[in-house]
């Protein structure tokens, strides 16, 4: 039988394991030397565990987590609250989107887009007048602004007295 | 007739007291780590064991039961127990009062602080390998006893001796 392994021993010394290994720890001087060392070793832990425990020495009392953190946590969260509340007060909102681009900067384009849309000058107010009319509506348009030019009377927001006329009202009109 | 079967429990009940009550004492102590609280369940559980004793009339392995018993009353102890024992802060075995006799001051210090040790180690076991240690390496109770006081069975009653044991030998020659 070759030589016992660390459980085998181990089990051994507690009073378990099987006849052939107790055999073999007999037989075996190295194994029966391990199973002596073994057993004098647990026997010292089990006299020592059997006798009286030693008295258990208390310290402190530590304070309740709960009771020495309430009072931080509680003015730091005030901190935070004040802090954000005059942080959005004093500056404006100034909100991006994922590329970093402002609302200031949409606000420009759109503008933009809105006036080449809704241009209330020259040509383009002729066409934007022309188009509801469908075809022969700049014909209608022109010949509306010469008379209207003629005779001195009508809209100012035609002709060249749309540029830079206040017509809003009445181009509005026109496209509703 | 009464009186004479009553004497007779009586006198049951103090055999049983007499004969159990070192081994269940010194079973809490070792599963509790602290000779007060094993006085008190100790007490529990012989205060089950008359209730026992009176309710049933069968034949009762009282061995087995009061080392079941008192398992299972030193796990609700301790379970109840973890959140005083961590209020009152770290606990350290009391190595002036702890030191063994007729051995010189240098024996005495070695002594001491080797059951300082011994007692640490079996301390930090899991509890189901404490509870195993405790019942079948040092009470010597069988594995058969061991397990039905655990509720485990008799394998499982020997992998965590055998855990335990490595567990004890490293944590004594200071491997983590």
């Amino acid at each position: 039988m070759r030589c016992l392994d660390e459980r085998s021993l181990v089990m051994l010394s507690v009073g378990e394991g099987t006849s052939a290994q107790r055999e073999h720890s007999e037989t075996c001087p190295m194994c029966g030397a391990r199973l002596r060392a073994l057993t004098g070793e647990l026997g010292g832990i089990g006299e020592v565990l059997r006798g009286a425990p030693p008295p258990l020495v208390h310290r402190q009392p530590r304070r309740s987590p709960s009771w020495s953190l309430v009072p931080a946590l509680t003015i730091a969260l005030l901190v935070a609250v004040v802090g954000v509340h005059r942080l959005y007060e004093s500056r404006p909102f100034v909100r991006t989107d994922g590329d970093g681009v402002t609302d200031a900067s949409v606000s420009a384009s759109a503008e933009e887009v809105s006036d080449a849309l809704f241009d209330t000058s020259g040509e383009r107010a002729v066409l934007a007048m022309a188009l509801p009319l469908g075809g022969g509506g700049r014909l209608v348009v022109t010949e509306a602004a010469e008379v209207e030019g003629a005779l001195g009377v009508g809209s100012p927001c035609t002709g060249e007295r749309f540029v830079g006329a206040d017509c809003s009202d009445y181009t509005s009109a026109l496209f509703f | 007739m009464v009186g004479a079967a009553a004497a007779a429990e009586s006198v049951t009940y103090e055999e049983l007291y007499c004969a159990h009550r070192p081994r269940v004492l010194r079973l809490c102590r070792l599963l509790l780590s602290d000779p007060e609280e094993a006085h008190d369940v100790s007490q529990e559980v012989f205060l089950k064991m008359h209730y026992q004793l009176s309710a049933s009339g069968d034949e009762v392995a009282w061995g087995p039961w009061l080392n079941r018993v008192a398992v299972n009353a030193c796990r609700d102890r301790w379970r109840a127990a973890w959140w005083r024992s961590w209020r009152a802060g770290p606990r350290e075995f009391d190595e002036a009062t702890f030191t063994g006799d007729a051995l010189t001051p240098e024996q005495e210090a070695l002594g001491a602080e080797k059951r300082r040790q011994i007692w640490n180690a079996f301390r930090q076991l899991p509890a189901r390998q404490r509870e195993v240690f405790a019942l079948r390496f040092l009470e010597e109770c069988s594995t058969e006893d061991t397990a039905t006081a655990l509720g485990v069975t008799g394998g499982s009653v020997k992998r965590h001796l055998y855990r335990a044991v490595q567990r004890m030998r490293r944590a004594l020659r200071g491997e983590s």
